[in-house]
């Protein structure tokens, strides 16, 4: 569905708006919160996360600030700025303090730190390249395990293979990616 | 890689993030939906009853049911027999669960009703004039009860409008389908799937919000099987025959649009008698309130259902723990005092056959031969790589020496629970090959309790419990009883190996009647701490 359609059907019928702009977009804003909160937080976290984003979204919507323009890009803000309070929440309630020194910490960047960034973020899409170059099911395994924290038997159900091959794959597929990360220039 | 260092996708760019949502979904429709009906939620709370929104804040989260492990509590649904004799007759073999909870809508006298006004009103969060940050014990009884008229109302729109079907739906607009006769082999039979034409369920995601309003953890999974999405046009026209177990939803999705069963769906509970809401329970922790509502298959008979809520000790909100209903005060169900012979007596069977399952499956006493074994390697998940040995012998008892056998020896004690699909138990692995006193590399998701190699049973050593669990006491404490459910509860201890027993509170055991061969089986159990008085699993 596009954004105008969904525009269009906000109008119409809020209540199936709000459907369809989760199903458009569900995928994505759990990307989001999983990317800052795979570290911190369990799985129930990110699914609060997830639904306190479509909470402020959805609010947004209806609210006079929303001019019917892009969603992505609203969308995308608002996931950030909460998958960032949920984590700053998440941290102090393991005990750490979020220093300004932090990564998450989103204070405007220097000049240095945008370029570490941006190196980093050369670094992300060469890992992404290299682990769709391991192929199916490995790159689905690779991630799922290790982006979203699933467990090999939740894997195996997606990919219809047993958790104890699972396991073997996604050992496997490390050392390839270590491989094709070594000839890439990229060490781990 | 590690995981650690896998963290550097915790601050990717938008174009990478992009890529992973779009090339590797990983979200089961289970979590979309849970995920929506919390959204949803956490939307609506923030209107007020003048229908105008405020801003959400961190404050107003808290008012929010988060996500939690919910149990649904022990009570029973009334099982028709005779309502599963109507669709035998219909040629249908009988045999499967949804038999027993759908009949076949009587041609011509239900059809009339189809269709009917709706007769329950969806409640509304209703504003609350206490402070979800304090002690229950702070709230007036009034508050209370306000919390508590919610609660029961909206169970009452989940039993009375989705279960019941007393909601809107167009009778001259409808789907047919033939079902096979699933593993009866029978010629199956023709069903008809009406538009749900009610607004207030435009969708199936409406109805699992309304569920997760009261379950936290959205639909309980008996009640889960009732409902289907994803149905379309093009895998099932109109007229074609459709597997067995998509006949047994009560409501689907098709092409989008919400369609309800034509067979009837019967639950014990039949509305609520009165709004008369009484505070039963107030303190710190939670709150319990009791209502009346009429019971199926009685004339005007009444329970007493009673709702216990606790704070969400995450979010500070409230969560539903447990729905219980008994018979009103002056027909109070058995108890020990009353109890008739006959359900003492399963009692104390079932009670003995669970202690025997708790001590040799559960514990692990069994006989060995520990001339056979082997060692598994394991690498911990967490913290990874870290590497154990675990030793596994050769279980030699007869009744357990395989996994056939322990399979059946756990129907024969009426744990059908503890048995996966009936084919093998919980926590029972398998090792490809290893030779006698060798070790062989297991990966950590397949490192049960119990592994088979060669037809063989052998048990982990490291999980045989030292001490054999006992009952200390012969009298067993029945704590309510109906023709298909006992609850009893009865004391336990441990008793180590110079023969001294502990005493270590009481074991919660609740059985149910199978409906079909009328055979008393394990439902769950629990037990209670004697210090804090929490009931565990």
């Amino acid at each position: 569905m596009t954004d105008m359609e969904l525009n269009k059907l906000m109008i119409e019928s809020p209540q199936l708006a709000r459907r369809a702009l989760f199903d458009e977009y569900c995928n994505y804003v759990y990307v989001i919160a999983a990317s800052k909160l795979g570290s911190v937080g369990t799985r129930e976290d990110i699914e609060e996360c997830v639904s306190d984003i479509f909470a402020e979204i959805y609010r947004f919507c209806d609210s006079s600030s929303y001019n019917g323009g892009t969603l992505k890009g609203m969308i995308c803000t608002i996931a950030k700025r909460r998958a960032i309070d949920c984590y700053r929440r998440l941290s102090s309630g393991f005990g750490r303090t979020v220093s300004i020194d932090d990564e998450d910490f989103s204070e405007p960047a220097a000049a240095s730190r945008v370029d570490r960034e941006a190196e980093e973020n050369d670094t992300r899409r060469i890992i992404m390249e290299k682990i769709k170059e391991l192929g199916e099911p490995d790159s689905t395994i690779v991630i799922q395990q290790y982006f979203y924290n699933r467990t090999a038997r939740e894997i195996g159900e997606a990919v219809s293979m047993t958790p104890g091959a699972v396991q073997k794959r996604s050992s496997r597929a490390r050392r390839a990616l270590r491989t094709l990360l070594l000839e890439a220039g990229i060490s781990y | 890689m590690k995981r650690n260092e896998f963290d550097i996708f915790r601050n990717s760019d938008d174009s990478v993030l992009e890529q992973i949502a779009k090339e590797y979904t990983v979200l089961t429709d289970e979590e979309k939906e849970r995920m929506f009906a919390m959204s949803e939620r956490k939307y609506n709370i923030t209107n007020n009853s003048n229908g105008t929104k405020e801003m959400f804040t961190e404050d107003s989260a808290a008012e929010v049911r988060g996500v939690e492990r919910y149990k649904r509590p022990v009570w029973s649904r009334a099982v028709s027999i005779a309502a599963a004799a109507v669709l035998i007759a219909g040629g249908v073999g009988g045999g499967a669960y949804f038999m027993h909870t759908m009949k076949k809508t009587a041609p011509g006298k239900d059809e009339a009703n189809i269709g009917t006004t709706v007769t329950t009103q969806v409640p509304t969060e209703t504003t609350t004039e206490f402070n979800l940050f304090d002690n229950f014990s702070s709230w007036s009884d009034e508050a209370c009860k306000q919390q508590g008229l919610f609660f029961t109302d909206l169970y009452s729109s989940i039993e009375m409008d989705v279960l019941r079907k007393h909601l809107k739906y167009d009778s001259n607009d409808f789907l047919t389908f033939h079902t096979d006769g699933g593993q009866s082999g029978s010629e199956g039979y023709d069903l008809k799937w009406y538009k749900v034409t009610d607004e207030r369920y435009p969708d199936m995601g409406t109805i699992i919000t309304r569920y997760s309003q009261l379950y936290n953890a959205g639909i309980p999974e008996n009640e889960a099987k009732l409902f289907d999405s994803g149905w379309t046009s093009a895998e099932y026209p109109d007229g074609c025959t459709i597997p067995y177990e998509k006949s047994c939803k009560l409501y689907m999705e098709y092409d989008g649009q919400l369609y309800v069963n034509s067979l009837d769906y019967d639950t014990y509970f039949n509305g609520w008698a009165d709004n008369d809401i009484r505070l039963i329970e107030k303190n710190d922790d939670k709150i319990v309130i009791e209502r009346t509502g009429y019971i199926n298959f009685t004339d005007g008979e009444t329970d007493n259902y009673r709702f216990e809520y606790i704070r969400n000790s995450r979010s500070g909100g409230l969560v539903v723990t447990s729905i219980t209903h008994e018979k009103k005060s002056g027909e109070q169900a058995s108890t020990n005092g009353n109890t008739d012979n006959e359900s003492l007596d399963v009692a104390k069977e079932m009670t003995e056959k669970f202690l025997t399952f708790e001590n040799k499956v559960e514990l692990g006493h069994l006989k060995l031969d520990e001339n056979d074994w082997f060692c598994i390697n394991i690498e911990e998940l967490y913290p990874e790589g870290q590497k154990r040995t675990p030793k596994y012998c050769r279980v030699t008892e007869s009744g357990y020496d395989s996994a056939e056998a322990i399979t059946s020896t756990l129907f024969e004690l009426g744990m059908y629970d503890y048995v996966r699909n009936g084919l093998s138990i919980h926590g029972l692995g398998a090792v490809d090959e290893v030779a006698n006193g060798s070790t062989v590399d297991v990966d950590f998701s397949n490192a049960f309790q119990y592994l088979t190699y060669d037809g063989k049973l052998y048990i982990c050593v490291e999980s045989i419990h030292p001490q054999e669990m006992v009952w200390t006491d012969d009298t067993i404490n029945i704590i309510k009883v109906d023709e298909n459910e006992i609850q009893t509860s009865r004391k336990y201890g441990y008793k180590d190996s110079e023969g001294i027993v502990s005493s270590d509170g009481d074991f919660y055991l609740v059985f149910k009647r199978d409906g079909e061969t009328g055979e008393w089986r394990h439902y769950t159990h629990g037990i209670k701490n004697k210090e804090t008085g929490a009931v565990n699993d």
